[in-house]
């Protein structure tokens, strides 16, 4: 990585950052809480969305804007909202 | 955000949430830096998650009145503390309990003695009671001299095992069998010869000739029972000649024998006499440490001490309580009486008898006579007795023409 990339990546506080290994997710930047369930968590980054979709989802711990997340993840989305729903 | 070191450790509640939309209630969370932990999700309206303790009131004020929280568990050294204040006398107990199962197993229980055959049980628990091994006593790692003792007080006793099972100290001894001492012996062609001199009262050759009858006069070393035949051969092989057989002579030879013994007596009898004054206590062991207030208040000169037990217990520890009382006593000495001396000394004889004369011997009369001194009376005996002479003696055997006959060291009573 570049220093550009890694200053990007340390420093973009705004943005989506997620760390899968296992069975444990690490979703950090989480400025607001969508949707909650145990097969489905959405957050808000502050300019996207994290979608994380699995199975058996606890939060092990939510603490300074990261959340730790066990269960079996089976799909990543990013999005971003639609500019009508913005308005 | 407040920083707060090991909070989860400190404090932490377990809360059940009831209401719609979790996410909410997570936001605000978020929002007022309370950190979560354990948070699952059951079902839309049902929520668990862990907080810190302190955490609770600001979370409750945060909800409103849109959701319902429980607290379902309180953990951490915070509750542990306040929940063993509260049961301060139950570990007090568990203490005092895990101390006095400690304590008593450091002191034996129980002695079990297996092993013997010709000794008795209670000879050989006494001998241990004198080594120091008694219920009660305090268990030691090393038992080297128990068992020193036993060797030294029973010349029977080959093998000695002791150890400790828990509270339990085994004790297994070994005896060596008759079959093993006589064994060698039983071959041996040997002749039964007088051990002491005295008059034959009673002959019973099981083995061999007897070469005395009843009322001869036998010396010391005379042969009384013979081990050796003579014996004309009937095998045509060898002729007609006379030959020698040796056996292993057996028998028993019962002759009236002189003793004499000499006993000593006190002339004077030790009376006490209680002049009326006592005092009384308690005594308590427990274990090694023993309270005896009676000893401590007894300034007599002399005393008779009386205990009469309360308590005395060896499980789960080793306690005995009793009642002490003791007796002043003023000592004097008065001359003992003859029917007395007679009886001290019947008993000593009695005594004698048992130790020394084995079944089947007796004590046929008896002549006493007594010798008075400063301070002792010295009764002489002679004893008349009935007792066995016969004692087994080596043949010894000469390799020498069949013909001719051999020469052994025989003397024959005159």
């Amino acid at each position: 990585m570049s220093i550009r990339e890694e200053l990007l990546f340390d420093f973009s506080v705004n943005l989506p950052r997620i760390l899968v290994t296992g069975e444990t997710t690490v979703l950090d930047n989480v400025k607001k809480v969508m949707l909650l369930t145990d097969g489905e968590i959405v957050v808000f980054n502050g300019q996207r969305y994290t979608s994380v979709k699995g199975r058996g989802f606890v939060i092990t711990q939510l603490k300074e804007e990261r959340m730790l997340v066990a269960g079996e993840v089976e799909e990543i989305r990013f999005f971003t909202a639609l500019q009508e729903d913005k308005d | 955000m407040r920083s707060r070191k090991f909070g989860f450790l400190r404090h932490y509640r377990k809360i059940k949430i009831e209401g719609i939309n979790l996410s909410h209630i997570v936001n605000k969370c978020i929002k007022n830096g309370i950190i979560l932990k354990d948070l699952r999700w059951k079902n839309p309206l049902e929520s668990t998650v862990e907080i810190q303790g302190d955490d609770f009131d600001r979370l409750k004020k945060a909800a409103g009145h849109s959701y319902k929280m429980t607290v379902l568990k309180e953990g951490g050294l915070l509750p542990l503390f306040h929940s063993m204040k509260a049961s301060l006398l139950t570990i007090a107990g568990a203490f005092l309990l895990g101390a006095l199962l400690f304590y008593q197993s450091l002191f034996v229980a129980e002695i079990r003695v297996d092993g013997y055959k010709s000794l008795s049980e209670t000879s050989i628990r006494k001998t241990l009671a004198e080594a120091g091994l008694v219920e009660g006593a305090r268990k030691e790692e090393d038992y080297s001299h128990v068992k020193a003792a036993l060797y030294e007080n029973y010349d029977e006793i080959t093998w000695v095992s002791i150890f400790a099972d828990g509270r339990l100290i085994k004790v297994h001894v070994a005896e060596a069998g008759k079959q093993e001492t006589s064994a060698d012996g039983e071959e041996k062609p040997v002749n039964i010869v007088a051990a002491r001199s005295g008059m034959i009262e009673k002959i019973l050759p099981l083995e061999g000739n007897a070469r005395v009858q009843k009322g001869d006069y036998v010396n010391k070393g005379d042969v009384l029972i013979s081990g050796k035949y003579k014996y004309q051969s009937t095998d045509y092989s060898r002729g007609d000649d006379f030959f020698i057989m040796y056996s292993h002579a057996r028998g028993q030879a019962l002759a009236k024998v002189p003793r004499q013994v000499t006993f000593y007596i006190e002339k004077n009898e030790r009376k006490k006499t209680p002049t009326g004054r006592s005092v009384q206590g308690l005594f308590i062991r427990f274990g090694d440490v023993k309270i005896d207030t009676a000893k401590s208040l007894c300034k007599y000169e002399a005393s008779v001490r009386q205990e009469t037990a309360l308590l005395h217990t060896m499980r789960p520890l080793p306690i005995t309580i009793s009642i002490v009382k003791i007796k002043e006593v003023e000592l004097s000495e008065a001359p003992q009486d003859a029917k007395k001396i007679e009886k001290i000394l019947a008993a000593a004889l009695r005594q004698y008898q048992k130790q020394t004369l084995k079944p089947g011997e007796e004590i046929l009369s008896q002549t006493i006579d007594y010798e008075e001194s400063e301070n002792l009376i010295r009764a002489n005996v002679f004893l008349e007795v009935l007792e066995d002479i016969g004692k087994e003696k080596k043949i010894k055997v000469k390799k020498q023409d069949k013909n001719k006959e051999e020469t052994t060291e025989e003397n024959t009573p005159s």
